[in-house]
């Protein structure tokens, strides 16, 4: 029940009802028609097998599955509805079925395709017997401006192109493996690019514009070389400070660092690497996890520091309250209002694309493994987006995340291999920052700085 | 020509693959490896087996792969200037060993000495290049020679040269020990503060018996098998019978045991050898006429024969116990650990030692005479083998051989009847290695950069 409810909560968000209104107006049909047949004296129903034979994505199907339990749990005067559900993904449901007792009547449910849109058939038999109680069918036509469903029917990379647009390339040195964006410092372009032993930033400039300014960093010892060098660069504002985290997968300890008007001033070492802050609760948190000594990829511990009166010193014999959830590459939030946790995603070290609810319950998986790549950011708290691999090399794969979902709008081919990828803002639009290299034909590396808008708005 | 297109396609790919992208380098799995059982933990590269072996456990001061630029994974900066015939190696920060322990300069000169102090001839032609080592900061060493050379620093890429902690505990290389059942395996596990790089595999096991789930084994040079790869070695392993503790005195009881190891049967892998080096290239052919097993034993049966056998030999021990027995010749076989030997025989009379030496085919024949002699002179080494040596050095740079042959015949023939060293076998070697394993790259000294390889199987 508590899932469901944070599954309502999560798909409510930003909009008072669902924004897909075909799949609301099935979903009511479908609840009226399931009505219609429930005249019985003892009207305990549970859905117990749901199949999405539709082009809708398992987590359209799941909306819909969702807007359906809500529609007949209203009825409550004529119909008690338990909702069994426990996963969806592959096109079918998953019930928890340990304890039937009290349940009178199975709910059969299959998603179609229809000439116009698409259509629902419940049946509803008895459990104990399978006798047939009755059959509905219902349909609903696509409406033109439902974008979300033409874009998952064509989902060809039209879209995405559409949105997806480069603004500015640079050159960078080849030893930078993360580059960032402070985007709350007063409207300047910060750039920070993150090399095995210096910072460079650019302020007010951007790359081609002037040299930036080199930071040497001071790693606490020992480290754990890598073949590849990870790491991550997190902004942080607690109370009127801000700092900024400098983490390596080579690096024992991330360095937190106070950015003053004098420049960077040592301020703690973490043992983990922040990844984000949030409100959980009424405190607020900064939640980050381990780089696996060398390796690539995070060790799936996520560690939570309570942050709500300001950001602590640690020292070696603090102990950080933790939640394990699998080794991952990379994760990203969308937030609900004033930083509270809407949902989490999650590339896991198998390349499987996961969708989590603030209580770290995962919702669904939408992609088999290895259909995305290592990375993966929300942009704007509106698009989510995640490098993948095609038969051509690289690409962006673009998603709508806005109202708390995940709906694949389409994918972009890319030259060149994806480092990392950090949410920006340039010229007043939201995008990311592109870390990328090439490899000529003589196999030297060329690495590419990319601002690349993500919009749907033209300017 | 489209061989070569292939070959520079395929390395592209590789290329690509290694520096990954979207979708990122994989972690994790176990390499099985089949080589002969070590002695010790403790570095003793003698065999082509063991130098696989201690590469998984000990770095390189630098590697040398045919085609590529020499490198290091320990130093971020080593210059050579000609000026004050200085070469200063300069550490990359914050490198551990395996205990977690730093990396400081003083290891390297530490390292340097122990590699110094080995009876070979690269690290004796090294020493002589070397006037003295000046450990400048913790990070910094200076490496003073007594004359100008350039190319210091591929004397530097011997593979013996490693580098070597403070305890036994600490290792340098990609993996380090968790576990030894003596006769059947070591387990390795991935050494986190590796200075090339947190291996891709996660544990290494080394199996001293064969089994039917290898990743990786050593070959004859004839051995093909559907789902490997074969890399040659370029490396071959000789046997040699030697007398370090009698000079050329007892010609008949030498001649009687040459006879006896010559004709052992049955060794799987070890082929005659009547040269020094190797057939291809010797200039002389030593026709040393075994006698016949009737003479042999009425030479030795009066007493207990008592052999040394280098412990990296251990495969021939049985072969010649029953060669031995069936003449009715008292044996005792005494097995010295490769390690320890020159120390031993410093020591200790050892009348007879059968023993084994790596050569790399590339070397040129002249410096592979000077490390026999270098190598296998033990005590008597002196002013005449130092004068051979030096006649040697001066003629590897020569490109005369109307020179160069008859001198390398004189010497040959003078180690032979001095009774210093008298070839036995010869074994050749190539590396199989499973498909799924790439990119397989060799090094200079025929050893597979264990650094480099990846699991690609997903």
């Amino acid at each position: 029940m508590l899932k469901k409810v944070l599954v309502i909560t999560l798909l409510s968000f930003l909009t008072p009802l669902f924004s897909q209104p075909s799949l609301g107006r099935l979903a009511s049909l479908t609840s009226n028609g399931i009505y219609d047949l429930m005249k019985s004296p003892n009207p305990v129903l549970a859905t117990v097998e749901f199949r999405n034979a539709s082009f809708l994505s398992d987590f359209e199907a799941q909306t819909f599955y969702q807007l359906l339990s809500m529609e007949l749990e209203k009825q409550e005067n004529r119909i008690e509805y338990r909702d069994l559900l426990v996963d969806f993904s592959g096109g079918n449901g998953r019930f928890n079925f340990s304890d039937l007792s009290g349940i009178r009547y199975g709910l059969y449910l299959v998603l179609l395709d229809t000439p116009e849109g698409i259509g629902a058939s419940a049946s509803v038999r008895l459990l104990d017997s399978s006798r047939l109680l009755g059959l509905i069918y219902k349909t609903v036509p696509i409406e033109v401006n439902e974008h979300w469903a033409q874009s998952s029917v064509n989902s060809g990379g039209v879209s995405a192109a559409l949105i997806l647009k480069m603004l500015q390339r640079f050159r960078l040195d080849n030893s930078v493996f993360y580059v960032k964006q402070d985007i709350e410092s007063s409207g300047q372009n910060e750039l920070y690019a993150l090399s095995p032993d210096h910072l460079v930033i650019w302020q007010g400039t951007l790359p081609d514009q002037g040299l930036g300014k080199k930071i040497p960093i001071n790693w606490t010892f020992p480290k754990t070389p890598s073949v590849q060098n990870e790491g991550r660069l997190t902004f942080l504002k607690v109370d009127t400070n801000r700092y900024i985290a400098i983490s390596a997968n080579f690096a024992p300890q991330s360095l937190i660092m106070q950015i003053t008007g004098l420049g960077l001033e040592q301020y703690s070492a973490y043992p983990f690497v922040p990844l984000l802050s949030a409100t959980l609760g009424n405190e607020r948190y900064l939640l980050g996890s381990r780089f696996v000594p060398g390796a690539n990829y995070y060790d799936g511990k996520i560690q939570l520091l309570n942050i709500t009166s300001g950001l602590p010193l640690l020292s070696e014999s603090t102990k950080l309250a933790q939640r394990y959830i699998e080794p991952f590459f990379d994760l990203a939030v969308i937030y609900r209002d004033q930083g509270l946790l809407n949902s989490f995603f999650m590339v896991g070290e198998s390349y499987r694309l996961s969708m989590l609810d603030a209580e770290w319950v995962p919702l669904l998986m939408p992609t088999p493994s290895y259909a995305t790549g290592a990375n993966l950011i929300t942009i704007a708290n509106k698009w989510f987006l995640t490098s993948g691999v095609d038969e051509l090399g690289d690409s962006l794969n673009l998603y709508d995340a806005a109202d708390g979902g995940l709906r694949f709008i389409g994918s972009m081919s890319l030259e060149g291999k994806i480092h990392s990828i950090s949410e920006g803002i340039l010229e007043g639009q939201a995008g990311v920052w592109l870390l990328r290299f090439t490899v000529d034909h003589n196999g030297a590396k060329t690495k590419w700085l990319e601002f690349w808008r993500v919009s749907n708005e033209e300017k | 020509m489209k061989k070569n297109r292939a070959i520079l396609a395929i390395f592209f790919f590789l290329l690509i693959c290694a520096l990954s992208g979207a979708h990122k380098i994989r972690y994790g799995g176990e390499l099985r490896i089949r080589l002969n059982e070590p002695d010790t933990l403790r570095l003793s590269p003698t065999s082509y087996s063991n130098l696989l072996f201690y590469s998984l456990l000990y770095e390189n001061f630098f590697f040398s792969v045919p085609g590529k630029e020499i490198s290091s994974h320990l130093f971020k900066q080593f210059s050579y200037d000609e000026k004050t015939l200085c070469l200063t190696l300069v550490l990359h920060k914050g490198l551990a060993f395996s205990d977690g322990k730093p990396v400081l300069s003083r290891h390297v000169k530490n390292s340097l000495s122990s590699f110094f102090s080995r009876v070979i001839y690269r690290s004796k032609k090294l020493a002589g290049k070397v006037k003295n080592i000046v450990v400048k900061a913790d990070d910094i060493l200076e490496i003073h020679l007594v004359s100008t050379d350039p190319t210091i620093v591929a004397d530097l890429t011997a593979p013996e040269l490693v580098l070597i902690g403070d305890e036994e505990t600490a290792f340098s290389g990609p993996f380090y020990p968790k576990g030894w059942d003596k006769g059947e395996k070591i387990e390795l596990i991935v050494n986190p503060y590796y200075s090339g790089g947190r291996h891709p595999i996660d544990k290494v096991t080394v199996f001293f018996q064969n089994n039917d789930y290898l990743d990786i084994f050593l070959a004859e040079h004839d051995f093909s098998s559907p789902s490997y790869t074969a890399y040659t070695s370029g490396l071959y392993e000789n046997t040699y019978l030697t007398f370090p503790s009698t000079a050329n005195s007892g010609q008949n009881k030498r001649l009687a045991l040459f006879a006896l190891c010559k004709n052992i049967k049955g060794l799987s892998g070890f082929k005659s050898l009547d040269v020094l080096t190797s057939v291809e290239e010797s200039p002389v052919s030593l026709a040393i006429k075994p006698l016949p097993d009737r003479k042999v034993v009425q030479i030795l049966r009066n007493a207990k024969q008592i052999i040394y056998l280098a412990s990296s030999l251990v495969l021939i021990e049985d072969f010649l116990i029953e060669r031995f027995r069936r003449l009715a010749i008292p044996l005792e076989i005494r097995r010295i650990s490769d390690n320890e030997l020159t120390g031993y025989i410093q020591k200790n009379p050892v009348p007879v030692l059968i023993m084994k030496k790596l050569f790399k085919k590339e070397t040129p024949m002249a410096e592979k005479l000077a490390s026999l002699i270098r190598e296998f002179s033990f005590n008597r080494f002196d002013e005449q083998s130092l004068g051979m040596i030096k006649q040697l050095e001066e003629l590897s740079s020569l490109d005369r051989d109307d020179i160069v042959v008859p001198a390398m015949v004189s010497i040959i023939e003078k180690l032979v009847e001095d009774g210093v060293i008298l070839p036995l076998f010869q074994q050749r070697f190539q590396l199989m290695v499973k498909q799924e394993f790439v990119p397989v790259v060799i090094d200079f000294y025929g050893r597979i950069l264990w650094s480099e390889l990846r699991h690609e199987k997903r």
